[in-house]
């Protein structure tokens, strides 16, 4: 077996804390440049900051390309060009999925239809939505905005993106109505702003390209469509998109919003946020679930333009808006690690208390970056990255919420469900310190250490509160053994009809746990790396368990001699690690010591249990309860096998010759004396 | 709505032989690792050693040079440039930046392994946008990549499996 010790970053240095207002989260970030300081040789300080859209654009009018949609009739295997009309439709439906928000301030129109003729989108204050994608474009759809870099007072008559027409408008020469609002002042087509101080941040144009088979060919793999379905030619290669799931989750983008973590709500709603980076579009559920706003992409849009929060203009509340502070409250708390470190780009959730709902979440920190001049060819001279000390500022995190009773849970942007790269500069920053490799926890008031026994528990907090203002997350510490390496595979293998469980079983070999005991670490969890093949889908498992087991001498089956733990309240996760915490670790290590000990053919496993019967089975026809595997004959690392096993409608377990399951078992070591009866040598 | 024949339509897409990815800036569909190696015409592991920022009427575009310290598949060359949306630029007083979410951001000095592909103007392009960069990160246990389905494998894990998805080719999602 292959001892895997997972041993979780120390970067030293004392935290070096300054005290601003964290507006870490659910917004995208770019840079702001710091006047003259240069800590890096050759290099520019810059400090990550939210992008956002001014009050005085608080509407942000499109205008859409006269291009059309290429969509394609599966039943007759014909093309269909869906005309800019009905698209414009389809896009002005999916800004009132973010315009109906009560709380929040902004609003998106569809303005005209015209032929732009302007090739690709560029940076030219026309908010352009188009169906024109440069030649090679791989994506379903993407919302590049141009920000600002640095705080700057803008004057009537600059011509910011060099087009000989000015952009900016003096307030006192036009209509007051519209003296404090972005508008095409001067009739020519694009949109000019009020004079006056603009901070780094600000976004000045939106454009949202989404990409289509008429510039880049049926080989992109999709086709338009403007209701969710399954709809797909798989001779082709060929499945539809949703225009409304794709659009509502671009105009995210298009007001600041970054992405999110969320891919399963709860135990019984498997759609994630909008905001979420990946969509399954042949997957109806998804795609509809991607069309309907979370809770959470309402609370950042909510959090990023709250109504209510200014007695003149856009941001005071008219009828049918609802003040952002009357329902929402907003938790704060920091992540640092066990040495004090910030930490940049942990992903902080609330659940709510008793549905485990996910219903908010935001990343930590505020991080300094070292970056290459403006408009310079350059050679790269030192890292950008230097240290946690250097490149966190802090490690503040903000989750916006409606009010009530929730629990609130750490886990690391390490690529499960989604990485980094993903979500913000911030969170990047923190991946190239190497700091998201911490395992998922709960906040436990006055509990918190990086060596936490039982880092599942949570306490329950009501959002609002003083305590709800000063979480204190310390990023735990744990070693694991896994038999695997990577992941080859998902999935239980072939199924049939009329079976209704598959328990998954991994063995641990006890020479291995027994050193791990002896050095000091305490068995905290199982973790099993789950998932579904259909993502709107919730993955679930109905119970795990730790036991004594034999093996039989030919290796071939394993009989359970004696249940050790058990649990059905299982964090069942998709894409990610579902976890069997292991209660009352300290007394558990005495007995895996006392057992095994007196039964010289004892191992010890890991058990997993799902119901796999037919009314659970996704459009996939497999259930949404898999484990991964690292098979033999894929991979770079073949695993020892022998110690995986699986058994199906209780029938005895039988050995997967082939490839193990990704299973681990996790230790935490507190660095208390090891009592004598659990050497070794006793 | 207009109606044309999809069966030409797709005799012409063929004709750049490439089984694209259906990845987004921001709306992603999953490629896993196994679509990543599909889509991939070469895949490298390098260091940015320089980078600038091009700002024209088809938007801002940052080239970024790798200095090549392993071929895994395809490409000889001792540096590659790759082409990547968006970037920082200067406009009169006014310093900006175009930003698409999602876009890889690569820092001096960091290794990375790229799955590259030539896109049809030319260039050298990340594949999957962003889901075909991978940084490289030193640990304990050696030098370690995030992998595209899931956990952390070495570097030489890594390798192998992608030589070994390029032989193979076909899908993996479940197994047997």
């Amino acid at each position: 077996m292959e001892r895997n010790l997972l041993n979780m970053l120390s970067l030293g240095a004392a935290a070096c804390a300054m005290v601003t207002n964290a507006f870490a989260g659910g917004q995208l970030d770019d840079v702001k440049l710091i006047d003259g300081a240069s800590t890096v040789p050759g290099l520019i300080d810059f400090e990550a900051v939210p992008i956002a859209w001014p009050t005085s654009c608080s509407t942000i009018v499109y205008t859409m390309d006269d291009i059309p949609a290429t969509g394609v009739d599966v039943e007759t295997v014909t093309v269909l060009t869906i005309p800019p009309e009905v698209l414009a439709e389809e896009i002005q439906e999916s800004f009132d999925s973010w315009n109906e928000i009560e709380t929040s301030f902004i609003e998106m129109q569809m303005g005209d239809i015209v032929a732009i003729g302007n090739g690709v989108r560029s940076f030219d204050f026309i908010n352009e939505v188009t169906w024109e994608t440069p030649a090679g474009s791989g994506f379903l759809a993407s919302s590049p905005s141009t920000t600002l870099l640095a705080d700057v007072d803008a004057v009537a008559g600059d011509d910011i993106d060099l087009d000989g027409d000015s952009d900016i408008f003096d307030p006192a020469a036009v209509d007051p109505a519209l003296a404090d609002t972005c508008h095409d002042a001067d009739g020519d087509g694009d949109i000019e702003f009020p004079a006056g101080f603009y901070p780094a941040g600000t976004i000045f144009d939106n454009d949202v390209q989404f990409n289509d088979p008429a510039f880049n060919g049926f080989g992109i793999g999709f086709f338009w469509e403007l209701e969710p379905s399954a709809d797909a030619l798989p001779a082709f290669g060929l499945t539809g998109a949703d225009v409304q799931a794709v659009a509502v989750h671009e105009f995210g983008h298009s007001h600041g919003l970054s992405h999110s973590l969320i891919n399963q709500i709860s135990d019984t709603d498997g759609t994630g946020s909008t905001m979420f980076p990946f969509i399954d579009i042949g997957d109806p559920g998804a795609e509809a679930g991607s069309r309907t706003l979370h809770d959470d992409d309402i609370a950042w849009s909510s959090f990023v333009y709250p109504e209510g929060s200014e007695r003149t203009g856009p941001a005071a509340l008219q009828s049918g808006d609802v003040a952002f502070d009357r329902v929402y409250d907003v938790m704060r708390g920091t992540v640092r690690t066990g040495d004090g470190d910030n930490v940049l780009g942990a992903n902080v959730f609330a659940a709510e208390r008793g549905s485990g709902r996910i219903v908010g979440e935001g990343f930590s920190g505020r991080a300094l970056l070292f970056l290459p001049p403006l408009d310079a060819n350059f050679n790269f001279g030192d890292r950008q990255v230097v240290d946690a000390e250097t490149n966190a500022l802090d490690g503040e995190f903000e989750i916006p919420v409606l009010r009530g009773l929730y629990e609130v849970f750490l886990q690391a942007t390490d690529g499960d469900p989604a990485a980094a790269t993903s979500i913000s500069l911030t969170a990047i920053t923190g991946d190239d310190l190497g700091q998201q490799i911490f395992p998922e926890e709960g906040h436990t008031l006055g509990g918190e250490s990086n060596l936490e026994l039982r880092p599942d528990q949570a306490t329950p907090l009501f959002s609002r509160g003083g305590i709800s203002q000063r979480l204190r997350f310390i990023t735990n510490e744990e070693s694991l053994i896994t038999p695997a390496g990577e992941i080859d595979f998902i999935g239980t293998g072939t199924l049939d009809d009329g079976e209704d469980t598959f328990t998954y079983a991994q063995v641990f070999d006890r020479d291995v746990i027994l050193s791990q005991i002896a050095d000091g670490e305490f068995a905290v969890a199982g973790a099993f790396r789950t998932g579904t093949l259909d993502a709107s889908n919730p993955v679930v498992f109905e119970q795990a368990q730790l036991a004594f087991v034999t093996v039989a001498e030919d290796g071939s089956t394993i009989n359970i001699e004696s249940v050790i733990r058990s649990s059905r309240d299982l964090n069942n996760q998709e894409s990610d690690l579902t976890r069997f915490e292991l209660s009352s670790p300290e007394g558990l290590r005495f007995q895996l010591v006392r057992v095994l000990r007196s039964n010289p053919d004892y191992q010890v496993a890991l058990l997993l249990e799902a119901d796999i019967s037919e009314e659970l089975r996704g459009a996939s026809g497999f259930p949404p309860a898999f484990v991964s595997l690292d098979a033999i004959g894929f991979g770079g690392n073949d695993p020892v096998t022998g110690s995986s096993f699986q058994s199906i409608d209780g029938a005895p377990f039988t050995l997967r010759a082939t490839d193990v399951w990704n299973i681990e078992l996790r230790f935490v070591n507190t660095g208390r004396n090891v009592p004598r009866f659990l050497s070794l040598d006793f | 709505m207009r109606q044309g024949v999809l069966k030409a339509l797709v005799v012409g897409a063929c004709t750049f032989g490439v089984v694209a990815a259906t990845a987004g800036a921001t709306t992603l569909q999953r490629l896993g690792l196994q679509g990543i190696v599909d889509n991939s015409d070469s895949i490298v592991v390098g260091e940015a050693i320089s980078a600038r920022t091009e700002r024209t009427d088809n938007g801002v575009f940052t080239y970024t040079t790798f200095r090549v310290s392993d071929s895994i598949v395809g490409g000889s060359s001792s540096e590659v440039t790759v082409t990547t949306l968006g970037g920082r630029f200067t406009s009169g007083k006014y310093q900006l930046s175009e930003n698409w979410a999602g876009s890889p951001t690569f820092l001096a000095g960091k290794r990375m392994v790229l799955f590259l592909r030539d896109s049809a103007v030319g260039d050298m392009q990340i594949v999957g946008f962003n889901q075909g960069a991978l940084p490289i990160s030193e640990t304990a246990q050696g030098e370690t990549v995030r992998s595209p389905d899931g956990g952390v494998v070495s570097l030489d894990a890594m390798k192998s499996q992608v030589l070994t998805l390029r032989s193979q080719g076909g899908q993996q999602v479940t197994s047997e």
